[in-house]
């Protein structure tokens, strides 16, 4: 079992519900984004293009923010989650340095309200008290979801459908077809992480040419007669 | 440890089934909340409901910190200090929901007493739904001066209600091939959960989008092409299609034409039908007899699309609108048909002339028109459950970007031409009615029968406040309330307004002429607002009578006819309706907006007996028997609420029903979902000549005379006439006498986080915080970097933008290459200034301020307003270029500079409490993502 998601860049039109959700679901106070979504552009007018790229921590294989944790406390679950164990982090920061894909973030202080002249408020009272001072956070996978069955709060949201969550090691699961039907790429796969994420239309979306070359639409046997 | 950083979940907490409405209106999705000690703790989308499919966007997702906003009006309250202005401090001191109730109660009843056309009601989309507010209330009253907000930058409803009689329109993605979409949104645009969805399922089927816009959107980067147009010009390049396809390419459907369109319907030369004296119906010219005959005749065998005929005897009274006409008397009348008309006004607008306009070349404009009616399937059909439809696989979307514009009725109607040349109205895969039902049913005439605006309200005079009588189909127009309120005698109206209650309504923000609406509330003696935090409208307003959010109160919604953007077959066939029950109780001291009405209507004495709000809510909610209120009787909303689910859904879908749910979907057969099915061939005719048009405007002409008036107080008669043609036509544009100076066209869009400013979601600061750290558009101005490299201005930036008539706004540049080279563009509307809202909604360009409402400047039809004003931009800290003033006539905000109330008299942000940039800001502090 290792767990993976897909994310189709040609589904994406950037709305953001994903990193909202993650917000909402993680409770991560202000400042904290374990999940964001790039807004760019590419090209020269009128060949210009407005893209999207969402991120979130890219679960390696090969984490290198493991390596450099010296304390233990990056470690990686059963399923391939990266996870921080808070208890054992020392706030050292080594692996926000490490991680080429800037998918983790220090806590220089303890959680402020987002209305620091009102207080915290109900939600944020109960929702960050794992946020504290001195330690790293980042993304997991949505792990406590996962474990009840659910799918990670970013993909359960997102409306367009462009992002997928599965199984990589089973060749018939969604994530695996669709990385193989159409050339899914990870990000930076060239300096051996081994990203568990994966991008449809990746290098589209990175070029400063129009998208203009679609995929051969799999269009349906034509219903008129 | 798994750093398991959400909520836990322990038994004491339980889901519950809510609406989202964080959007404002036209989707229809629900939520699920975990509540866990009267503390919202999640929020997910709602599997049951077919349109979201549980899932939520950005909007949906930040609810909670919608119901936890701290800058939300916690209790009823008064002003103590008399001076009213975005800048005065209300000196607001909490009061007793009696005492609030009473004194708003009180005003009304002198209102009452006196005139009760002074009293007003304003009401816009900010709001979560309501049931009292809408049509019972003011009826009661007795007065006809409900204001609406909203609505007029967007004039979406006239060309829908004229041509498929309905309120909106969407568009049938399921089976679209072909997608033109001409300054409008699919669906990515405003973050739309459900048109998302089906906009990348139907790219992904291989649907070919086009996405003709000044800006390159979300959807124009999915789109396989975008044109870029230059703004407010979208009917130049509509029309040229229409050119191209009439006069080059030469392919339309003729079974379509001749058989569901009023084409071959013969014009008399006043414009009007030719009818049959003997059945006042009509006339069309039958090929095979060579002879006239009504349009319905079943014996006619073929009707002619062209030629010009003699027709002996008729009568020609002007068909069905029993408007004007030719008189026969007895002798022979000549007659056209309605097609060779509109072929005859389409031959000046060639792709050359149009390139010139438009700046999309001649090429370009062929090819896609071409392509358009290549992808239609002329003559093919489709079979659904059985029933065989036409298949014309085809859209041609026009929509805000193109129709907020001096002639964008026209552009709507225009487009609706493009589809009908094709047949692709009501079909699967086209251009669909908003309501899937009988829309098309026909009027005396043979012709859909105008519905909603298009069939115009009724004339009266003097005029109401919004003078919606001389702008017989507008949506609404509260800016031209504020002219009337400000000089009555101009429009003929002899009274004045003595009490304002507003609802979900900031007309400051989300309307023109915001210095003209200040000046209005100033003059109105007595304002209560239904607020739901320190708005714009608050600052003018006496009394506050606070409102719950949405997960507070309860709610009713019946919905399946408001999709407007791009939808699947799971967004067809849907109907039914959202209920909401408080899932928590109130936060604060807030109240629902029903219950206020009805506490109102009581203390007035209009909510009992004949005539009351009870027995407008029977009317209008069609209770009958024993679910009609007793007249007599006092009822809560959910009770009503209950009333209304057991009347139209059954008694076991009651209120409790929905302790559990907050859908009831009702799914219609494919079949269904297309008005076809029920008006098909031989049932109705779509209009694509509108002669009602034009005998509305002979009607509005002698209304006019017969109180002396030779035209639309404010407007030049040649003008408006001018858009009052049976043929769409390209028409002046406003700005045209503008300084060379103006330079440049200002637009706005929608962005996906924000739409409608429902339930304050400006302020909502995890969507804020979203916008701020990944978007580097909103907030700022947008400009085409060369354009900006030849002005000397660099990223960053910080300018006035000031219009032609005189309204100026303030902001960033971003240098983009996403922009047509002589668009200035505004992602959204921000720079809030209310001076106690939540101080992140301060930041950023009012965009709204750069554009008019004044009467020469909106289409005298739809009353829609133009936004693409002329605009130039200069430094925000060197005094303004000496240039000749703006061509405008000192409407809207003084010039910059000129006077006291422009940027160099009184600061930069005279008309706001916060500069750009100086609200606080959380984005990049030490610790954030990195």
């Amino acid at each position: 079992m290792r767990w993976g998601m897909v994310i189709d860049l040609f589904k994406c039109t950037g709305c953001g519900a994903c990193a909202v959700a993650c917000k909402r679901e993680n409770a991560t106070p202000p400042g904290v984004f374990w999940s964001r979504v790039h807004i760019y552009e590419t090209g020269t007018y009128p060949n210009a293009r407005l893209h999207s790229l969402p991120t979130l921590c890219m679960q390696c294989d090969e984490p290198p923010c493991e390596k450099a944790c010296p304390t233990g406390a990056t470690w990686v679950r059963a399923g391939g989650i990266v996870l921080v164990n808070n208890d054992q982090c020392i706030g050292c920061g080594y692996c926000t340095w490490a991680c080429p894909y800037e998918s983790r973030s220090l806590n220089h202080s303890d959680p402020r309200p987002y209305h620091p002249a009102y207080g915290f408020n109900p939600f944020e009272e109960r929702g960050y008290i794992s946020h504290s001072k001195g330690v790293v956070e980042k993304c997991t996978f949505c792990a406590p979801r996962i474990d009840r069955g659910d799918q990670p709060a970013c993909v359960q949201t997102c409306p367009s459908r462009a992002r997928v969550f599965g199984d990589l090691d089973d060749p018939e699961s969604e994530v695996s077809r669709l990385i193989a039907e159409h050339d899914g790429l990870a990000r930076m796969e060239e300096i051996g992480t081994r990203p568990k994420v994966f991008y449809l239309h990746l290098r589209e979306r990175l070029t400063p040419e129009p998208p203009h070359k679609r995929p051969s639409p799999h269009k349906r046997p034509s219903p008129h007669k | 440890m798994s750093p398991d950083t959400t909520h836990t979940e322990a038994v004491r907490g339980e889901w519950k089934k809510v609406m989202c409405r964080l959007c404002g209106i036209k989707v229809w999705c629900t939520a699920q909340m975990y509540v866990e000690d009267g503390v919202i703790l999640k929020v997910e989308g709602d599997p049951e409901n077919p349109m979201n499919e549980g899932r939520l966007c950005a909007r949906g997702q930040s609810a909670i910190m919608n119901v936890y906003n701290p800058y939300r009006v916690k209790a009823p309250m008064k002003r103590t200090n008399p001076k009213k202005g975005l800048d005065e401090d209300p000196g607001w001191v909490e009061i007793s929901w009696d005492e609030a109730l009473d004194t708003v109660a009180a005003k009304i009843r002198e209102c009452r007493e006196r005139d009760p056309r002074r009293f007003a009601h304003m009401f816009g989309f900010g709001g979560y739904g309501w049931i009292v507010t809408d049509g019972a209330f003011m009826p009661a009253v007795g007065s006809p001066n409900e204001l609406r907000s909203h609505g007029h930058l967007c004039p979406v409803h006239f060309g829908a209600g004229m041509v498929q009689g309905t309120f909106l329109d969407k568009q049938d993605v399921e089976y679209c091939e072909y997608f033109l979409a001409v300054g409008g949104s699919l669906g990515p645009n405003i973050g739309s959960t459900h048109s998302m969805r089906a906009t990348t399922k139907a790219l992904e089927r291989g649907m070919k989008l086009v996405v003709v816009d000044p800006r390159c959107s979300p959807e124009a980067t999915l789109a396989q092409e975008w044109v870029p147009i230059r703004p407010g010009t979208d009917l130049a390049f509509t029309l040229a299609l229409l050119h191209v396809m009439l006069h080059e390419h030469k392919v339309w459907d003729v079974d379509f034409l001749k058989r569901r369109t009023n084409a071959v319907y013969l014009i008399a030369e006043d414009g009007h039908y030719l009818t049959d004296p003997a059945t006042g119906k009509p006339l069309v010219w039958d090929e095979a007899a060579n002879r006239a005959a009504p349009f319905d005749d079943p014996t006619v065998r073929d009707y002619a699309l062209h030629g010009t005929y003699e027709v002996a005897g008729e009568s020609g009274d002007g068909g069905a609108s029993g408007d004007g006409g030719a008189s026969g008397d007895g002798g022979t009348s000549t007659g056209t048909t309605a097609f060779d008309l509109v072929r005859a006004q389409m031959l000046e607008y060639t792709p050359e002339w149009a390139e010139e306009v438009t700046a999309v070349s001649a090429a370009t404009i062929r090819r896609l028109a071409r392509e358009f009616v290549d992808h239609a399937h002329i003559g093919e059909t489709i079979t659904l459950d059985g029933f065989e439809f036409p298949f014309r696989p085809v859209v041609i979307k026009s929509e805000r970007g193109a129709l907020s514009n001096k002639a964008g009725a026209y552009q709507h109607l225009a487009a609706k031409m493009v589809a009908a040349l094709v047949g692709a109205l009501d079909v699967p895969g086209s251009y669909l009615a908003s309501d899937a039902g009988p829309s098309l049913s026909p009027g005396p005439d043979g012709v859909v029968a105008p519905k909603a605006e298009a069939a115009g309200c009724d004339w009266s005079f003097p005029p109401s406040i919004d003078l919606k009588e001389f702008y017989p189909h507008r949506h609404t127009s509260p800016f031209l309330a504020w002219k009337a309120i400000l000089d009555p005698e101009k429009y003929g109206i002899d009274y004045e307004i003595d009490a304002l209650v507003t609802y979900a309504a900031n007309p400051i923000m989300g309307s023109v002429n915001p210095d003209e609406a200040i000046e209005a509330f100033k003059r109105i003696p007595f304002i209560a607002t239904i607020p739901l935090v320190y708005d714009e409208m608050s600052q003018f307003a006496d009394i506050l009578l606070p409102e719950s959010v949405i997960v507070e109160r309860h709610a009713l919604i019946e919905f399946g006819h408001h999709v407007v953007q791009a939808a699947d077959e799971a967004m067809l066939r849907v109907k039914g309706v959202l209920v909401q029950k408080p899932v928590i109780p109130p936060v604060y001291n807030t109240r629902q907006a029903d219950d206020i009405y009805i506490e109102l209507a009581e203390r007035v004495g209009i909510l009992h007996g004949p005539g009351g709000v009870n027995d407008r809510l029977n009317q209008q909610l069609d209770l009958a028997g024993e679910y009609a209120l007793d007249l007599d009787a006092t009822y809560t909303t959910p009770e009503i609420m209950d009333r209304i689910l057991r009347c139209r859904y059954g008694d076991d879908h009651s209120l409790d029903w929905f302790d559990d749910h907050a859908v009831y979907p009702k799914m219609l057969s494919p079949k269904e979902a297309y008005n076809f099915y029920y008006h098909p061939w031989g049932a109705t005719r779509y209009p694509i000549y509108f002669e009602r048009l034009l005998a509305s405007g002979e009607r509005l002409k002698r209304n006019l005379e017969e109180v002396g008036l030779d035209t639309i107080p404010g407007q030049d008669a040649a003008d408006v006439w001018l858009h009052y043609q049976p043929v769409p036509r390209w028409c002046p544009r406003p700005d045209e006498e503008a300084a060379a100076e103006f330079d440049l066209l200002a637009i706005n869009w929608s962005t996906p986080q924000w739409r409608m400013s429902a339930g304050d979601q400006v302020g909502n600061v995890w969507v804020q915080e979203f916008v701020e750290v990944n978007d580097p558009y909103e907030y700022r101005i947008l400009i085409n970097g060369a354009t900006a490299r030849e002005k000397g201005f660099s990223d960053g930036d910080e300018v006035i933008v000031e219009a032609w008539h005189g309204g100026w706004t303030r902001g960033r540049l971003k240098l983009t290459e996403l922009i047509f080279p002589e668009a200035l563009g505004f992602p959204s509307n921000h720079g809030f200034k209310s001076r106690q809202r939540n101080p992140i909604t301060h930041r950023g360009p009012h965009y709204n301020e750069l554009l008019t409402g004044d009467e020469r400047a909106i289409d005298p039809v739809s009353a829609g307003i133009d936004r693409a004003p002329r605009v130039r931009i200069y430094r925000a800290d060197a005094p303004p270029p000496a240039a000749a003033p703006p061509a405008g006539s000192g409407l809207g905000a003084a010039a910059p500079g000129s006077a006291a109330s422009g940027p160099a008299a009184s600061g930069p942000a005279a008309s706001g409490p916060a500069a750009p940039g100086a609200a606080t800001s959380w984005a990049h502090q030490p610790g954030g993502a990195r």
